[in-house]
């Protein structure tokens, strides 16, 4: 069994050396190509209004409701299937700028004496949980269609803040009786 | 007999690229590396007087040197650091303390094996007590070479033929060591060629890669003057929160 355990180790490392390495050969310029000049990162985000309301408008089922009322089932479905993509583009584009923005702060990190390790593993944390997310969402959309998958995400944040809420009742009643135990303890000692 | 060959072979593939280096003088750019081959090569050396002369004590004259090759090879591993990250001073502390993580954890893992069985003991498991060791190199070469890919550290061919040969070199040892100590004497003569074979494939990577001198390639571009690390880290949270942010406002309109 450890002998096993050992080989798929080994066989894990080999690759996932193998694999970094030459991923980073394949970018031959790295620096340049893949970095930027780090002026052109986030020309999406907080950019204007109209481009908000666009990408609002992609997962809007105003549209995909007018075309599937106004004209053929076919034509609604090919519609529907333009939005999914549209907003799988969209989705990409926005994943896209963060590894870029990621990639800069990288690139000037390496170089700053005063990186902070802890800093840079919870951003690195807050950056996969971005992808991990993101990620999840392009499979929803792909698999369910823009408007959908908005109605799925704005009922899961829902139900996030409902737990929360629970949580938030339930916790000051948790660290009270944790005081109150606490003070039981230290009143025979006094 | 073609265990003889692979040896010779072996002895001849140690000598070219340290006779190469010296004669094209870049033994000083990867001091400790060429340290490291001209010591596996005298130990090769050695190792032949012993095994044509007192054939007896091949056994343990082989054993004894191997910890002192591993110690050697930690420096191996130390110069990869030191050469990689010298421009980097941000991904070389970084690089401090994951190190010093893996080393931890690695080494712990080891005392606390060695606490629990009174059986090992060195000398006695040698395959054992080597392949631990080769562990931690493997542990810390991987911390290393995901650092190097994750801070994109420029790195040159030299140094990535470097890597490639002893991460080969040490994994192949450790799965070697693991099945020779599982298996027992069954994997014995199966051990006696697999390994052989692995290190002279190591051995030529490092002939082809350091057959000249390839300096690290410079990074193309100059950091931003953003020289204060918490404000670039406040502006990198500020933009994943503004993605975020954007990517909620568009599916919740």
């Amino acid at each position: 069994m450890s002998a096993f355990a050992y080989f798929l180790m080994a066989a894990v490392a080999i690759l996932g050396v193998c694999l970094l390495l030459s991923r980073r050969a394949g970018r031959r310029d790295f620096d340049r190509e893949a970095y930027g000049t780090g002026q052109e990162t986030f020309l999406l985000f907080g950019r204007d209004s109209v481009d908000s309301e666009l990408s609002a408008r992609i997962f809007d089922p105003e549209d995909l409701d007018f075309v599937a009322i106004e004209t053929s089932r076919r034509n609604a479905r090919q519609f529907r299937q333009e939005r999914t993509a549209l907003a799988l583009d969209w989705l990409r584009a926005v994943r896209g700028q963060v590894n870029q923005s990621i990639r800069a702060h990288v690139r000037d990190a390496r170089e700053n004496a005063g990186l902070k390790p802890s800093d840079e593993i919870r951003l690195g944390f807050e950056f996969l949980l971005f992808q991990l997310s993101s990620g999840i969402l392009y499979l929803v959309i792909w698999v369910c269609g823009p408007p959908r998958a908005a109605k799925l995400l704005g009922y899961s944040l829902k139900l996030a803040a409902q737990l929360r809420n629970v949580t938030e009742d339930v916790l000051p009643a948790g660290r009270y009786v944790g005081v109150e135990l606490m003070d039981n303890k230290q009143e025979p000692r006094s | 007999m073609a265990s003889m060959v692979i040896w010779l072979m072996a002895i001849v593939l140690e000598v070219v690229p340290l006779v190469r280096a010296a004669e094209a003088k870049f033994t000083k750019h990867y001091k400790l590396f060429y340290s490291y081959l001209a010591f596996i090569l005298l130990r090769d050396l050695w190792l032949l007087v012993v095994y044509f002369r007192w054939p007896k004590f091949y056994t343990y004259a082989y054993w004894s040197s191997e910890p002192i090759g591993v110690l050697v090879g930690c420096g191996l591993v130390w110069e990869v650091y030191k050469i990689a990250l010298a421009r980097f001073p941000g991904a070389a502390r970084m690089a401090r303390n994951v190190l010093a993580f893996l080393f931890i954890l690695a080494s712990t893992r080891i005392f606390v094996k060695a606490w629990n069985r009174p059986t090992w003991i060195p000398g006695r498991t040698g395959y054992e007590i080597e392949r631990d060791l080769r562990i931690v190199q493997v542990a810390l070469l991987a911390g290393l070479v995901v650092l190097f890919a994750c801070y994109a550290i420029p790195l040159g061919r030299n140094l990535k033929g470097i890597i490639y040969g002893y991460s080969l070199f040490l994994v192949t040892s450790v799965v070697n060591l693991t099945l020779r100590y599982d298996l027992g004497d069954s994997f014995q003569r199966s051990w006696e060629h697999t390994q052989p074979f692995c290190y002279l494939f190591v051995l030529l990577v490092w002939c082809v890669t350091l057959w000249s001198y390839a300096p690290i390639p410079e990074p193309t571009t100059e950091p931003r003057l953003e020289a204060n690390y918490e404000s670039l880290v406040a502006a990198t949270k500020r933009k994943l929160h503004s993605a975020r942010s954007y990517v909620l406002k568009a599916m919740r309109p």
